[in-house]
C-alpha cells in the first residue's frame, strides 16, 4: 500500500472548512484573505511557492485536535508551523490547505530543576527557553541559528549545532512528545505513553515508535508538547580556537578525529574564515577586516566545568593536541577583541544573536547540508567547489551579489558523536530577485545533491518533496524498502493522506 | 487582480532586492538576547501588530510576501491588506533586528508598500483623511486654526525667529503646540531654554507642519511638497542650530530633509540640548524628584535617530530620582503604538499597544513613566489607567525649579 493520492478537488470546500473552523477558534484567528495566506507561502528556499488555502492560530491541544478532524472529514491538507523559520521549504504547504500556524501555542509548562527536563508547546523558541532555564543553571542544546528556533520543533528537526560532538542531535534529548494524529486522537511517545508514569529518559515500550517523527515534518500528525533534556550550564567556560592557513581540509578532519574524542569539549565546530567573520559581526566592513586576520581554517572548541581549575586543566591537554598538530592557536587578544564586540562568546553560542552569520545574507545563501564522516570531508569539499566554479565562473554575479561570488563556497564542519559522524554544511550565493541567479543555483543545486549522494553523503533531514525541489526530492527516490515501508506506514496513519501530503517524496498509489 | 508592475517608478522595485531576501528567520519578531536583559518571557515581543493581531501579515516578514505579491500581481489590495500594512506603527523595531548594515531593512518596504498603496489610491485610509484635509486647510494634523500655534508664548520675550535673528530656532512642532494637554511643555521648556541663557527664537504662527505624518501615511509627493515650502523657510532664517522637542519633528527634519537640501544648520532634540546643558552646569537640577521612574524610548528619537543616552543623562542628574529600565529599552523599545498614523486610523489598537507598554513598566516596578516625544505621550495617557505618564521637560524644569507659576 503506498499513501493515497491527493485530492484537489477539496478546494471547492474551502469556504464550509473555514466557517467550521471559525468555530472552533473564532473569527479573529482563521482567515483566507490572500494577503494573509501569502506570507505562509515562500521562504528563502528553492522550494516553489504555495499559498495555504486557510490559515488557522490554535490556542490549545483541544483546538488543534478539533481543526484535524475538520480537515480530516474533508480530506483537506494540513501544514503544521511552530517557530517556522525552517528555511528549506520545511512549512511551505505543498498542497494548499489548511497551515496550522501554532505560535500561540509558545508556553513552558515546567522546568524541573532536579531531573533536568523541560516540557514546552510547540513554539517556545530558544532565546526564551534558554534564558529561562540559564535562571536554573541549565540549558538546552541548540542548534547554530537563530535564537528564534523553536526548541522542540529543532529537536523534532533533527536539530545540529555546537555541542552536537558530545551531546547528539535532536531527537536525543527527547524524553517524550505529544501527537494530536490525523484521526484528531492524541498519542504521547516514551515513557508518556503510559498513562501516569514518570517522565524519564527511556525509548518507548518495547518498540520505539518515536523515531518515526524526527524530520517527519508533519506528515504524521501535529506535536502539541514536548519533554526534552537539559543541561547543566557550566560554572565556567572558556572558548579557544586553533587556526591554520592552507586549504588543506583533511587537516581539519584530522584534528577533529583526536580533538571530539576527548572528554574535555563541551562544543566544537570548524568554521572557514569569512563564516567565521559573520558569526563575529553584521558589519560587512568590519567583516572584511576579521578576515584578513585570521587564518582560513578555524576550529573552535568550548571547555567548561566546575572551576577556573578545572578549565584550565582541559585547556592545557586541548594545547597539547594543538601543538602535536602543528596549529596556531588564536591570540587571546582577538579572542578579547571579539569579545567585546559580541560579548561573552560562550553565551553567543548557546543563545545565538541576529549578528549570526546567515542573517546577513537572507535569501541569498543556500545551504547544501548532509552528513558523511570526517575523512570524506576534503574530498567532498574539492568535488563541491569544482561543481560551482562549473555553474557560476562565468555569472556576472556581482548582478545579483554585493558581496561573495558564488562560487566562493565556504564551509561549516559539525562534528556529530565524537567524530564518528560529521555534518558538512557547503554554501552559495544566489538571490531570489535575480532569475539568472536562481537559474544557475537551481542547476547547481540538483548537481550538487545527486554529487553528494553519489559520493556517499546522507541528508538526515529530507526536505522537499513530490513537485518541489530539495534533498529528499531527490533521495527518497533511491530509498527502496525505506521508502516504500515509509509509505505504508504513513497510508495506514493517515489514510485519507491529509497531513502535510507530497513531503517527502514517498511513493503515491498509482504514480 | 492587478497586472504584473512594470511601473519603473513604482516604490516596490527599489526595494524589490530585499523583498526577496526574507528568509522567515523571525528576528524582526523579538527583541535581541541580549545577556541579562531577556529575564522576562512577557516582554520579548518587538512588532505592536504582529503581538496583536499575530499572523504573519503583520509582521515585518508577511509584508515581504505582501510585496512579492503586488510585484507579481499575484495579489490585489484588501481591506485586511490595508489593515495590515496601516498598524504598521513604522517603529523601525523590525528595522534594527533583521540586518540594517548589510543595506537590508524590512522597514524599506513596508514605507514603499504605503507609497505604492498611496499611488494606487488605496491609501490614505477613509480615517486618515480628516488629517489630510487639515493639513491642507489649517497647515497641522489637528484641525486647529494657525493662530493657536503661538498661544502658549504670549508675554514670554521670545524672540521672532524671522525678525530677531536669533541663534537657534525652537521648532514646536504641531502636536505640542495644539494639544492643549501638552502646550505647558513648550512653556517650560522655553522657561529652561531661557534659563541656561540659550539664544533662541520661535516662528509662532509661521511655523509649518513638518510632514511626518503625511511621509509615514506614504503620501511622498504632498510630503515633498511640504518639506521644501519648510527647507525655503527654514534656510531663510540664517539660524545655526534647529532645536525641537517632537521626535517626529526631529527624525524628519534631521535625516527626510538633507535627502532633499543639505541643510546649513544643525538639527538637535531638546533632550540634546538639555542634556548638555545640564552637564555643563547651565541648568542646575536640584529639586528633589523622590520617585522611581522608567524611560520609554521614542522610536523616532531612539531607533531612528539613535538617541538612547542624552534622556537618561537628564534623569540620572535629577536627586532623588531612581531610574529603573524596562526589558524593552532603548532598541528594543516597544512602540507606544500612536505612530505612522496608527492612532488615527486604529485608535483601539494604538490603546492596547499603549496599554501593554505601562503593563511593563508597572511590572517593572516604576511609579511613573517619563518620555520624550508628545505622540507617545499623549497615547500613554489616553491609555493609563492610573500609572503617572510624564513628559522629561516638565520633569527637569520641576528640578531646576522654572515654571510652577
Ligand atoms: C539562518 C538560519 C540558520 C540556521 N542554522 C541551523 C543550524 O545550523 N542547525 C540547525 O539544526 N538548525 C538551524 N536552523 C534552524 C532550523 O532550520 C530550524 O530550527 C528547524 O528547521 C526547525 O524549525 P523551527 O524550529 O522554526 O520549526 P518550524 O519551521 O515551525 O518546523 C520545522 C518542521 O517541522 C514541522 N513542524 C512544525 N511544527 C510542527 C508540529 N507542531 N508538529 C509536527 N510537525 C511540525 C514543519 O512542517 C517543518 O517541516 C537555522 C535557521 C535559520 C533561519
Ligand atoms: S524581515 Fe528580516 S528579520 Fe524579519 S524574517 Fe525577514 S529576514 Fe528575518
Ligand atoms: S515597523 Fe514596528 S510595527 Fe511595523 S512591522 Fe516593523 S516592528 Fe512591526
Amino acid at each position: 500500500m503506498a499513501v493515497r493520492p491527493y485530492d484537489s478537488t477539496v478546494e471547492d470546500t474551502v469556504g464550509e472548512v473555514l466557517e467550521l473552523v471559525k468555530g472552533v477558534v473564532g473569527e479573529d484567528w482563521v482567515t483566507d484573505d490572500p494577503a494573509i495566506t501569502i506570507g505562509y507561502s515562500k521562504d528563502n528556499s528553492f522550494e516553489a511557492a504555495k499559498k495555504p488555502h486557510i490559515v488557522a492560530l490554535p490556542e490549545n491541544t483541544e483546538q488543534v485536535q478539533e481543526i484535524v478532524r475538520i480537515a480530516g472529514r474533508y480530506g483537506m491538507a494540513v501544514q503544521p508551523a511552530s517557530a517556522a523559520i525552517n528555511c528549506a521549504g520545511g512549512c511551505i504547504p505543498q498542497r494548499g490547505g489548511i497551515l496550522l500556524d501554532l505560535r500561540r501555542m509558545d508556553k513552558i509548562l515546567e522546568i524541573d530543576e532536579e531531573n533536568m527536563t523541560i516540557t514546552m508547546q510547540p513554539a517556545v523558541r530558544f532565546g526564551v527557553a534558554q534564558n529561562m532555564l540559564r535562571k536554573q543553571g541549565l540549558y538546552a542544546v541548540n542548534p547554530s541559528g537563530p535564537h528564534t528556533a523553536g526548541v522542540a520543533t529543532n529537536h523534532m528537526d533533527k536539530g545540529i549545532g555546537m555541542p552536537a560532538n558530545k551531546f547528539g542531535v535532536g531527537p536525543d534529548h527527547i524524553v517524550s512528545m505529544t501527537f494530536v494524529m490525523p484521526d484528531g486522537e492524541i498519542l504521547k511517545t516514551g515513557s508518556s505513553a503510559l498513562p501516569g508514569a514518570e517522565k524519564v529518559c527511556v525509548e518507548g515500550p518495547g518498540p520505539d515508535i518515536s523515531g518515526l517523527f524526527h524530520s517527519s515534518m508533519g506528515i504524521f500528525g501535529v506535536m502539541v508538547e514536548m519533554i526534552t533534556q537539559v543541561y547543566e550550564w557550566p560554572n565556567v567556560e572558556v572558548l579557544k580556537v586553533a587556526q591554520f592557513e592552507s586549504e588543506d581540509l583533511n587537516r581539519v578532519s584530522d584534528f577533529f578525529y583526536e580533538v571530539t574524542r576527548e572528554d574535555f569539549v563541551n562544543e566544537c565546530s570548524h568554521l572557514q574564515d569569512s563564516y567565521f567573520s559573520w558569526f563575529a559581526t553584521e558589519d560587512d566592513e568590519v567583516g572584511a577586516g576579521i578576515v584578513e586576520y585570521i587564518p582560513r581554517n578555524n576550529a573552535i572548541v568550548i571547555m567548561g566545568g566546575e572551576n577556573e581549575e578545572e578549565v584550565h586543566l582541559k585547556e592545557e591537554q586541548f594545547l597539547r593536541l594543538v601543538e602535536r598538530n602543528g596549529f596556531e592557536l588564536m591570540d587571546d587578544s582577538i579572542v578579547d577583541m571579539l569579545s567585546d564586540m559580541i560579548g561573552d562568546i560562550c553565551y553567543e553560542c548557546k543563545v545565538l544573536q541576529s549578528t549570526m552569520r546567515v542573517t546577513r545574507f537572507f535569501g541569498s545563501f543556500q545551504v547544501v547540508w548532509f552528513n558523511t564522516s570526517l575523512d570524506r570531508v576534503s574530498d567532498l569539499h574539492k568535488k563541491y567547489q569544482r561543481l560551482a566554479d562549473k555553474h557560476f565562473k562565468d555569472a556576472d554575479w556581482r548582478k545579483w551579489q554585493d558581496t561573495y561570488p558564488p562560487q566562493e563556497v565556504t564551509v561549516y564542519t559539525q562534528p556529530l558523536e565524537f567524530g564518528r559522524s560529521v555534518m558538512l554544511e557547503l554554501d552559495f550565493f544566489i538571490s531570489f530577485d535575480d532569475s539568472e541567479s536562481v537559474k544557475r543555483g537551481l542547476a547547481f543545486g540538483y548537481d550538487a545533491i545527486n554529487m553528494v549522494l553519489d559520493d556517499g553523503g546522507f541528508f538526515d533531514r529530507p526536505y522537499g518533496g513530490s513537485g518541489s525541489f530539495n534533498f529528499g526530492t531527490l533521495q527518497t527516490p533511491r530509498l527502496g524498502t525505506y521508502s516504500e515501508l515509509l509509505g505504508e506506514l504513513k497510508a495506514d496513519i493517515d489514510p485519507r493522506n491529509i497531513m502535510a501530503p507530497g513531503r517527502l517524496n514517498l511513493p503515491v498509489e498509482g504514480a | 487582480m492587478s497586472k504584473f508592475n512594470r511601473d519603473p517608478y513604482d516604490p516596490l522595485l527599489q526595494v524589490q532586492k530585499w523583498a526577496y531576501r526574507c528568509s522567515k528567520c523571525s528576528l524582526c519578531k523579538y527583541i535581541h538576547v541580549y545577556q541579562g536583559e531577556y529575564e522576562d518571557p512577557r516582554f520579548v515581543d518587538m512588532c505592536p501588530p504582529g503581538k496583536k493581531y499575530r499572523f504573519e501579515a503583520y509582521y515585518a516578514s508577511g509584508k515581504q510576501d505582501i510585496a512579492r505579491g503586488l510585484i507579481t500581481g499575484q495579489l490585489d489590495y484588501s481591506e485586511r491588506l490595508l489593515h495590515a500594512l496601516y498598524t504598521c506603527t513604522e517603529c523601525g523595531g523590525c528595522m534594527s533586528n533583521c540586518a540594517p548594515y548589510s543595506g537590508k531593512d524590512p522597514l524599506k518596504t513596508i514605507t514603499a508598500l504605503r507609497e505604492r498603496a498611496v499611488r494606487d489610491g488605496e491609501a490614505p485610509l477613509p480615517e486618515h483623511e480628516p488629517l489630510f484635509k487639515s493639513i491642507e486647510n489649517y497647515g497641522n494634523p489637528w484641525q486647529a486654526p494657525r493662530q493657536k500655534r503661538a498661544a502658549w508664548s504670549k508675554k514670554m520675550g521670545i524672540k521672532d525667529a524671522e525678525k530677531d535673528s536669533p541663534e537657534v530656532l525652537f521648532y514646536t512642532g504641531c502636536t505640542y503646540a495644539l494639544d492643549a494637554n501638552l502646550s505647558d511643555t513648550l512653556k517650560l521648556s522655553a522657561q529652561l531654554l531661557q534659563k541656561a541663557g540659550v539664544d533662541f527664537g520661535i516662528l509662532g504662527e509661521k511655523e509649518l507642519c513638518c510632514g511626518s505624518t503625511v511621509l509615514r501615511i506614504g503620501d511622498r509627493p504632498t510630503f515633498e511638497k511640504m518639506a521644501r515650502e519648510n527647507i525655503e523657510m527654514l534656510e531663510g532664517l540664517g539660524v545655526k542650530t534647529i532645536v525641537t522637542g517632537c521626535a517626529g519633528c526631529y527624525s524628519v527634519l534631521k535625516e527626510e530633509y538633507p535627502e532633499i537640501q543639505k541643510p546649513s544648520y544643525k538639527v538637535v532634540h531638546l533632550v540634546e540640548m538639555l542634556a548638555d546643558l545640564v552637564a555643563s552646569g547651565a541648568l542646575k537640577p536640584e529639586g528633589e524628584v523622590d520617585m522611581k521612574l522608567t524611560y520609554h524610548d521614542p522610536c523616532h528619537l531612539g531607533r531612528y535617530c539613535g538617541i538612547y543616552d542624552p534622556p537618561r543623562e537628564i534623569l540620572n542628574a535629577i536627586p532623588g530620582l531612581e531610574l529603573v529600565e524596562m526589558q524593552r529599552s532603548k532598541d528594543n523599545a516597544w512602540c507606544c503604538g500612536a505612530g505612522a498614523g496608527v492612532r488615527t486610523a486604529f485608535p483601539d489598537f494604538a490603546q492596547w499597544a499603549a496599554e501593554e507598554r505601562l503593563y511593563e513598566a508597572k511590572e517593572n516596578g516604576a511609579e511613573a513613566l517619563v518620555t520624550a516625544g508628545p505622540f507617545c505621550e499623549q497615547n500613554l495617557r489616553g491609555a493609563s489607567d492610573g500609572m503617572e505618564v510624564m513628559n522629561i521637560f516638565e520633569l527637569l524644569a520641576g528640578s531646576v525649579g522654572v515654571g510652577g507659576e
